[in-house]
């Protein structure tokens, strides 16, 4: 059996935002194929993990490094990264008044599509590519006429992450919180549709409060964050045993062991 | 220019028609009157008033000045055989009309304009099928062209005006437009103003509504080295709606000013405005926006958002929101913003793959659309808004 590809590797990594230290040391390998689960109160420092994965220049990294795909990516642009496949899932995308969602699609398609060595789609070629897509998250056509996330729906603003996931086929995705927010049946569909997307050649990691999303997409490994390190990890079972014990109890476990 | 230049400036100005001579007659001793503008009055008090003196320095077309009139988007017509659809004003009703001076003090470009001889178009729009009317003003390079355009829009009747007015160098425009809309009447009004260097304009656009009127406003602005341009709206009646949208980019060392007036005489009238600039490099943008609503405006809606970016640390912006209300059973906000980019849009295009340059454009492009798109140019228009915004970054 040959081994897995390693897709995402941090080491040892702190971080922080205008002095102040949020990230404390965190350590994680992803593996192509394999579906991660990052859970934790608010202020342990998910979100802050995703949005350095991705590059957002408002934070320092202090110490440690960040491979992805062997490549150490600390001095890549966020664009950069997303080309080469990294997909950051907004816990609350942004809304961009007056740029139309499609001319912003096509544009970060074509960006994508460069790195990959593939033609450039015109607006034509574009419009048949993503009428397929929609359809992952059975998002209406009119969407791609409104303005990128601008007056959209919570449910709504979460489809239009999952849609930008799909058409740009990232071998890395983090999702962010993308069920929150999202009533029962809106969760099925971003479910369905980040299951439809991953595959044995990508890897994909869920920011996540709740168990209910880990119960349409079944993690390898779930992770538990507190104080900006990873204190526990274990199989779907800790996401279980979180929901019924609490983040205190899995705490003071960690504290002991 | 002191004082003495600026009344021997006004005495020299050329004769205009006999029917208008006594107009131009008492706007030649209110402007005496009123002198130059000077930094103590309010409405001047942030404009650069030596490029205004420069202005009168430059000499005045002597020649009846060119206006291209389109109807329907068909070609360039004469405006003395025009369709029924729209007749031309009599010299009786153009008086009728004309020189009622407006409500509110801060009338010296309008005074201005009618100091000088200018050319007049006076139109009467009777038909109710929407008519399309496309102006265009011009100018030579190194003249000061002087024109004055009144519309009526009878009753019931439609009216999508689009006007073009391009600055050629060294070049200055007074332009004035009086529209007024009697009942039911809709007026769409596109106002394009395209500066080249060092040309400068001072435009004023007056519009009276009469009871059930729809007035909707869209004005850009760009490359004027010196521009004013004053909005002045009255619902005579209240219960009348009126729209302004207005977008101006400023640049190099230009400075850009709107000034708007909105004043309801009566109840049940509603307002939305919204005035957006971009100010880069040196530049300087001014809006000074009043909305007035009197005891008699009872349940007037209106608001007026001034929404700024500033994309330079040597550029300014001056924006002064002001509401005078009286009324005391009304709907009025306002609001101001100046901003720069943000961080996190920025970001987020980043992370689709899109590099900081063109995240930069989508996002200028995405606030200048929200007032654009609404702009409707005829397809052989000899210059085209998008190349001007897209070449504006």
């Amino acid at each position: 059996m040959t081994s897995k590809k390693i897709i995402l590797e941090i080491k040892n990594l702190y971080a922080s935002i205008e002095n102040k230290l949020i990230l404390n040391g965190v350590n994680l390998t992803v593996n192509e194929g394999e579906i991660h689960a990052i859970m934790g109160r608010n202020g342990s420092g998910k979100s802050t993990l995703s949005k350095i994965i991705a590059g957002d220049p408002i934070y320092t990294i202090n110490k440690g490094e960040i491979y992805y795909e062997n490549q150490n990516i600390e001095d890549l642009e966020p664009e950069e990264r997303s080309n080469k496949g990294i997909f950051l899932g907004f816990q609350y995308p942004v809304e961009i008044p007056g740029v139309k969602n499609i001319d912003f699609l096509r544009v970060a398609v074509n960006s994508r599509r460069k790195d990959l060595n593939q033609s450039e789609l015109d607006t034509f070629e574009f419009e048949e590519w993503v009428e397929d897509k929609l359809d992952i998250v059975k998002m209406n056509k009119s969407f791609l006429d409104r303005a990128v996330n601008e007056g959209f729906s919570g449910g709504e603003k979460k489809r239009n992450e999952i849609l930008q996931m799909a058409l740009l086929q990232p071998n890395l995705s983090i999702l962010d919180e993308t069920d929150s927010g999202l009533d029962i049946d809106a969760l099925r569909i971003v479910a369905s549709g980040i299951n439809r997307l991953h595959s044995e050649k990508k890897a994909t990691i869920l920011i996540t409060h709740y168990q209910r999303l880990l119960n349409e997409i079944k993690p390898d490994f779930v992770h538990i964050m507190e104080n900006g390190k990873i204190i526990k990890t274990g199989g779907k079972e800790l996401a279980i045993e979180l929901e019924e014990s609490g983040y205190e109890a899995i705490q003071n476990e960690s504290k002991i062991s | 220019m002191k004082q003495e230049e600026f009344i021997h400036w006004i005495d020299s100005l050329e004769k205009s028609e006999p029917f208008l001579s006594e107009s131009q007659r008492k706007a030649k001793q209110s402007l005496k009157e009123e002198g130059l503008p000077s930094k103590q009055l309010e409405e001047w008090r942030i404009t650069n008033i030596e490029r205004f003196k420069r202005i009168l320095k430059i000499p005045i077309a002597n020649k009846k000045h060119t206006q291209s009139i389109k109807l329907n988007f068909d070609k360039t017509i004469n405006v003395k055989n025009l369709p029924d659809s729209i007749e031309i004003l009599s010299e009786d009703e153009i008086l009728k009309y004309y020189s009622n001076n407006f409500d509110g003090n801060n009338n010296l470009l309008n005074i201005f304009n009618q100091a000088i001889n200018n050319d007049i178009i006076g139109l009467k729009v009777k038909s109710t099928n929407t008519i399309n009317l496309d102006l265009t003003i011009s100018n030579l390079e190194k003249e000061l062209s002087p024109t004055k355009i009144i519309i009526v829009v009878e009753n019931n009747c439609q009216l999508n005006l689009l006007q073009v007015i391009k600055g050629s160098i060294l070049s200055a425009h007074s332009h004035l437009i009086e529209i007024h809309l009697k009942e039911n009447s809709t007026v769409n009004h596109n106002f394009v103003a395209i500066g080249k260097k060092l040309s400068n304009l001072l435009g004023t656009i007056k519009v009276k509504q009469k009871e059930n009127s729809n007035y909707s406003l869209i004005t850009f602005q760009e490359g004027w080295y010196l521009s004013r341009l004053e909005k002045k709206i009255v619902q005579l009646d209240g219960k009348a709606n009126t729209t302004i949208k207005s977008l101006s980019i400023a640049k190099d060392n230009e400075e850009l000013a709107s000034h708007t007036y909105v004043k309801f005489k009566g109840p049940n009238g509603s307002l939305n405005q919204l005035n957006k600039a971009i100010v880069e490099d040196e530049s300087h943008y001014i809006f000074d926006g009043l909305i007035e609503v009197p005891k008699v405006a009872q349940k007037t809606q209106a608001s007026q958002l001034s929404k700024n970016l500033l994309l330079s640390s040597k550029g300014r912006i001056n924006t002064i929101p002001k509401l005078k209300i009286i009324a005391d059973d009304v709907k009025c906000s306002h609001g101001a913003t100046i901003s720069q980019l943000e961080e996190n849009q920025i970001f987020y295009l980043q992370s689709r793959g899109i590099n900081k340059d063109q995240a930069n454009s989508l996002l200028i492009k995405g606030f200048c659309q929200e007032i654009t798109n609404n702009i409707k140019l005829t397809n052989d228009e000899n210059f085209d808004l998008y190349e001007h915004l897209r070449n504006s970054k």
